[in-house]
């Protein structure tokens, strides 16, 4: 398996608790491929992430397979869980998309093929003078993903997209990432509760548990024992008709 | 009462320049209080300084160098807190806000010759500002040109979204410290000069006012400033032809200011 980021005896722990969230985890996440973290609420994964994009402090080592993005900030695109400016702040998507870049060394024209790039790759070029505030959650959340995109990243970061979103959005979203994936070759790794997608749309699957971690392809990980396990509670993996256009999206 | 009179005494002049330096100060870092939800810091710490000012007093030291001592102890017993209590900053700010103020008023109980500093330290008064008071702003103004200059975007994106830049490597506690040095810095000359109400009058409602017609952060930063000048301008020579209190008279102004700004805002809208 060729992977993009080799992880060896991660272990987190907040300072105001004795039990480690992820207890010495090992694994590896494939490059050029889609893999989703699952799990309860409280089981690590947004901790993972946030170590894997070095918000927090761990013990171990995160190794990336990739010679760092010099003329770009960053090398990882995030999306995060929740995003929110102060109430009604008039911030319009391109002085938005533009602080994404403020540590980058291009040019004012060049910032902009970037900016104009990213928004026409989520269908928002059109956007691009409009308030944050007057657009629907699905479009902040497609702003948000442009924003993450805008550095060209190796690995794309999501941290529960689909909260807050509308079916319709969340399977816009969906078949955009599948694109990312299939088109420009991007690595995603991506934290979701959306478990009657994730056999379609995700190659691997991360399960966390009570500080350890399973891995493995969704047809072997995803069964009904784990989940009973895992959440406690059998959980059907039936699609109930809705995301019709993420079947056989799966490359 | 003729103005143009008024505005031949080197006194008013002084009080007009030094009103629009701290207006476009205040103009612009109102903002960025704003955007970070922290209002009530600038506030607390403008409060705070009653404290620092009544203990100058007690111990005969300069008033100044007691409010910038306390402001600076208050704004980092902030964050110790916090972690100690695990309680919200407005709770931390909540509990010590009160607590300097009753401690200022307390210690100006006991020194009744004091009793002037108070009112001056709550309302300021203008028209007894010096050339060295003016240069003081100068320099203020000018440094945080400079810091706008060098870190604008930077302070923009860690007072937006703390986590994002962080992941881009900005060093986000360095920053923090020195915008909040700044900002306490800024409040306690305020203080000084204008007095408590004014200033914080002067960090929150031209940024209110600016946001009820700007249709980009572009055009908040650039009216903000502006319209903290108007509220000065007129607000003195209101105190002028009144024959009224600088400080209250402004602080009337810029609320009147802001209620006829909305009420226009809601009819164009409407």
């Amino acid at each position: 398996m060729n992977s993009l980021v080799n992880i060896n005896q991660l272990k987190i722990r907040y300072q105001d608790q004795s039990n480690f969230v992820i207890n010495g985890i090992t694994l590896a996440i494939p490059k050029g491929e889609i893999t989703a973290l699952i799990g309860p609420n409280g089981s690590g994964k947004s901790s993972f992430i946030k170590a894997i994009l070095g918000l927090i402090p761990f013990t171990g080592t995160i190794d990336f397979n990739w010679e760092e993005n010099k003329h770009l900030d960053s090398s990882i695109g995030y999306l995060p869980q929740r995003f929110s400016i102060e109430h009604n702040f008039p911030l319009t998507v391109e002085e938005f998309m533009g602080l994404a870049l403020v540590e980058c060394s291009h040019t004012t024209g060049e910032k902009n093929i970037f900016i104009d790039g990213s928004l026409t790759k989520v269908n928002l070029f059109e956007k691009k003078k409009s308030l944050l505030t007057d657009l629907s959650g699905g479009q902040l959340q497609r702003i948000l993903l442009a924003r993450a995109l805008v550095h060209q990243p190796k690995l794309l970061v999501l941290d529960e997209p689909e909260a807050g979103i509308d079916l319709h959005a969340e399977e816009s979203l969906y078949l955009l990432l599948k694109d990312l994936v299939v088109n420009n070759g991007m690595t995603i790794l991506i934290a979701s509760h959306e478990l009657h997608i994730l056999p379609e749309f995700a190659n691997n699957v991360i399960c966390f548990h009570q500080g350890s971690v399973c891995q493995g392809k969704p047809e072997h990980v995803m069964s009904s024992d784990l989940f009973k396990k895992v959440y406690g509670e059998s959980i059907s993996l039936h699609d109930h008709g809705h995301h019709k256009n993420l079947k056989g999206v799966k490359s | 009462m003729n103005l143009i009179l008024w505005f031949s005494y080197p006194f008013v002049q002084k009080a007009f320049i030094a009103g629009v330096m701290l207006a476009v100060i205040a103009g612009i870092l109102g903002v960025l209080m704003q955007i970070r939800r922290s209002t009530f810091f600038g506030e607390a710490i403008a409060h705070s300084a009653l404290a620092g000012v009544a203990l100058a007093f007690l111990w005969g030291i300069n008033p100044l160098i007691g409010a910038l001592v306390y402001a600076g102890l208050f704004s980092m017993a902030i964050p110790v807190l916090q972690k100690t209590s695990k309680l919200s900053t407005d709770t931390i700010l909540g509990i010590l806000f009160p607590f300097s103020m009753g401690l200022g008023v307390i210690v100006f109980s006991l020194l009744p010759a004091a009793q002037p500093q108070l009112m001056s330290y709550l309302f300021g008064n203008m028209l007894m500002i010096n050339i060295s008071d003016l240069w003081i702003l100068l320099v203020i103004l000018l440094l945080l040109l400079l810091l706008l200059t060098l870190y604008f975007k930077q302070w923009l994106l860690i007072s937006l979204d703390r986590e994002y830049a962080q992941l881009l490597k900005i060093k986000v506690g360095t920053h923090d410290l020195l915008y909040h040095i700044f900002l306490a810095l800024v409040v306690i000359i305020g203080v000084r000069l204008v007095g408590v109400i004014l200033v914080t009058t002067l960090l929150v409602v031209p940024v209110s006012i600016a946001r009820l017609f700007a249709k980009s952060a572009k055009q908040v930063f650039i009216l903000s400033p502006i319209i903290g000048i108007f509220i000065m301008v007129f607000g003195l020579m209101l105190s002028i032809l009144l024959n009224a209190p600088t400080g209250a008279s402004i602080a009337v102004f810029a609320g009147l200011a802001f209620f006829l700004t909305l009420l226009l805002s809601l009819l164009k809208n409407k």
